[in-house]
């Protein structure tokens, strides 16, 4: 029988910096926010725009995979939109798979595989930062609708080619989302180590700057949905912290700039921890 | 009243927790002890290995006595501020008085507030008040409690909500084409201050190591979190306590209100359970398997006597069991938790018929 331990979690906090507008979509029809023809997703209890730990795990799972080159042979959705994502088909090339380990393996025919290990990577939702002043600069502002201005765009008719005036709402820039929240396990399959797990660390932090330069939501060839992360905060919890013998350990601090979190620089301070229980 | 250890799980992300048969749009808004159970027994065995998993939990329930069992569980119900809620006991409950025309408003209530619950159980009167129900209806507290839960009151309502079960959607994504896809997911988003609760009874002489390990184990599934969609960070939480809080009990007593879900031993128990005086209600109580070899496994489907079903025979040795729900297919055994967590039923209260 495999055995699979935990051997801790890396905890990655901070803050999520919109530098252009934002829009993560919402449904139109079902929200109906006063006409509006692309609302944006709130939440449905505090009625504030949020970004989903989904959109943020599924775009870094995505642009990973093409930072890799890796084909996108698994269909999510078949019929239109089609939504596809790459998953190894084959145990080996899991084995080597920093995606499909970080991220996990949908469920399907992986019965016979011996190695598989649960997805590595937990993302939360982001909310508006509380008490922040940016989040009171966006309350006292007269948006259009709370916490979001609406912008008139002209989409072009595919089949008249004629431009339709169309709504789309955003956050607007400058809105900053915190706390962010990164959970990323470390685990021990039949003794062989998690050195593994601690080397594919980088491609978390290769995922978030590839996602600062990419874009988060619709109209990223537009310009919208640039996001910086800052305030970055890189924590350790190994057993012997949740079993309360040790205090938490810090890695990382206030740092602004994601290019600054090279897992390099305490990867032996990790295995030290580790090697500690 | 007997006293036992009280964890609080504060939420630090929405909680999906399947509900039957209804798709992912829904979930409860209460951890079942045997969920509870399950994730803990895959933190054990992530935190101290398969063997400990064995020697500390499953082998005591499984092939020793009832009373060597290291410990019992509630399941997880909701709390706001110093306000615990339990299960509202099934059935006929005549020491509860009832206005003409309430019954339905009666009916909706699911969960019932710490003092409503005590005084049930106990077999005092009460007079059941329509406008003591708060949270859209399906909590009912005392006049006093709703006093002390008005900070939770919401503006545009005027209601007290301290949870809310929201359809939200959620976006995948097509890195061929960038379009995304939206479909919906129910989740539960608890108001701050408010969570969970659950009440567990360790067995000392399983001694102190096994309460440690226990906590690290409660700790470390806060941060991989509980339920459904944890990938997308949903069942995340921060654990307070415990604290050592008392539990109504009629000693003694014939028949029992049921904290945790309920599996029978075998027909002879099953028959006792549900007799004179019983009401109950059956949950089908089905999922995934999240063991490594065993990915994307589904269970077998067992029923289970739900939380807040009365059932009737004394309360001690705890009746119910832990149930094999290993498909054909799995390489090995799945333990589901089906232990009662009995509040013994003064002779006035619950049903009778
Ligand atoms: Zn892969």
């Amino acid at each position: 029988m495999p055995t699979l331990t935990l051997r801790g979690k890396v905890i990655i906090t901070g803050e999520i910096e919109a530098v252009t507008g934002l829009h993560i979509g919402g449904a139109a029809a079902g929200l109906d926010i006063g006409g509006i023809d692309n609302p944006i997703i709130r939440h449905p209890v505090t009625r504030e725009p949020y970004i989903p730990g989904s959109s943020l795990r599924g775009k870094m799972r995505s642009l990973l995979d093409h930072h890799l080159g890796k084909e996108a042979n698994h269909f999510i959705q078949r019929r239109e939109p089609v939504v596809r994502l790459h998953v190894c088909e084959d145990e080996a090339a899991y084995t080597r798979c920093p995606v499909c380990q970080i991220f996990g393996v949908t469920p399907g025919e992986r019965r016979g595989w011996k190695n598989l290990k649960p997805a590595r990577l937990i993302v939360r939702d982001v909310h508006l930062a509380r008490d922040h002043e940016a989040t009171e600069r966006l309350r006292q502002a007269k948006t259009d609708l709370p916490f979001t201005e609406v912008k008139w765009e002209a989409a072009i008719d595919r089949i008249t080619a004629a431009a339709v005036p169309r709504q789309n709402e955003r956050v607007p820039a400058g809105a900053v989302f915190a706390p962010f929240e990164l959970v990323y396990g470390l685990y021990d399959l039949n003794g062989t180590g998690c050195d593994r797990d601690l080397d594919w660390l980088r491609y978390v932090f290769k995922a978030m700057e590839l996602l600062e330069d990419d874009y988060l939501g619709g109209y990223g060839s537009r310009g919208a949905g640039k996001i910086r992360f800052r305030q970055i905060k890189v924590e350790f919890k190994s057993r012997r912290y949740y079993e309360g013998e040790v205090a938490l350990e810090t890695l990382a601090e206030r740092i602004d700039d994601v290019r600054q979190l090279p897992v390099s620089e305490y990867i032996t301070r990790l295995q030290q921890l580790i090697r500690e229980g | 009243m007997p006293r036992f250890a009280t964890y609080r799980l504060r939420f630090r992300s929405p909680l999906h927790i399947g509900e039957r048969g209804v798709g992912l749009e829904v979930s409860r808004t209460h951890i079942p002890a045997d969920t509870l159970f399950g994730a803990v027994c895959s933190l054990w065995r992530e935190l101290y290995g398969v063997d400990a998993l064995h020697r500390d939990v499953l082998d005591w329930f499984t092939e020793g006595e009832p009373n060597a069992q290291p410990f019992a569980l509630t399941s997880a119900f909701p709390y706001a501020g110093d306000v615990r809620f339990f299960p509202k006991p099934l059935g006929r409950l005549p020491n509860v008085t009832l206005a003409d025309g309430d019954e339905k408003a009666f009916k909706r209530v699911r969960f019932v507030s710490e003092r409503v619950f005590t005084t049930v159980v106990m077999g005092e009167p009460i007079a059941f008040q329509k406008q003591n129900c708060i949270n859209g209806g399906v909590v009912w507290v005392t006049e006093e409690e709703r006093d002390r839960l008005v900070r939770w009151t919401d503006d545009m309502s005027g209601d007290i909500v301290l949870w809310k079960v929201a359809v939200v959607p959620r976006v995948t994504l097509d890195r061929l084409t960038a379009a995304s896809e939206i479909w919906h997911f129910g989740e539960v988003l608890m108001a701050q201050g408010t969570g969970l609760w659950f009440a567990i009874e360790f067995n000392h002489e399983h001694g102190e190591e096994l309460t440690r390990r226990f906590e690290a184990v409660l700790r470390a599934l806060g941060d991989t979190g509980i339920g459904g969609e944890r990938g997308a960070g949903c069942g995340l939480f921060d654990v307070d306590g415990p604290t050592e809080e008392a539990l109504p009990d009629v000693p003694e007593a014939n028949r029992f209100v049921t904290l945790s879900p309920v599996c029978p031993k075998d027909v002879v128990e099953l028959e006792r359970l549900t007799g004179s005086g019983a009401a109950y209600e059956l949950m089908p109580r089905r999922g995934w398997i999240t063991s490594p070899e065993a990915m994307n496994l589904r269970r077998k489907m067992v029923w289970m006597f739900a939380e807040g079903s009365v059932l009737a025979g004394p309360s001690l040795p705890r009746a119910g069991c832990l149930v094999n729900v290993r498909p054909d297919v799995c390489p090995h055994d799945v333990w589901r938790y089906g232990v009662s967590f009995p509040v013994g039923l003064a002779a006035t209260a619950g049903s009778s018929s």
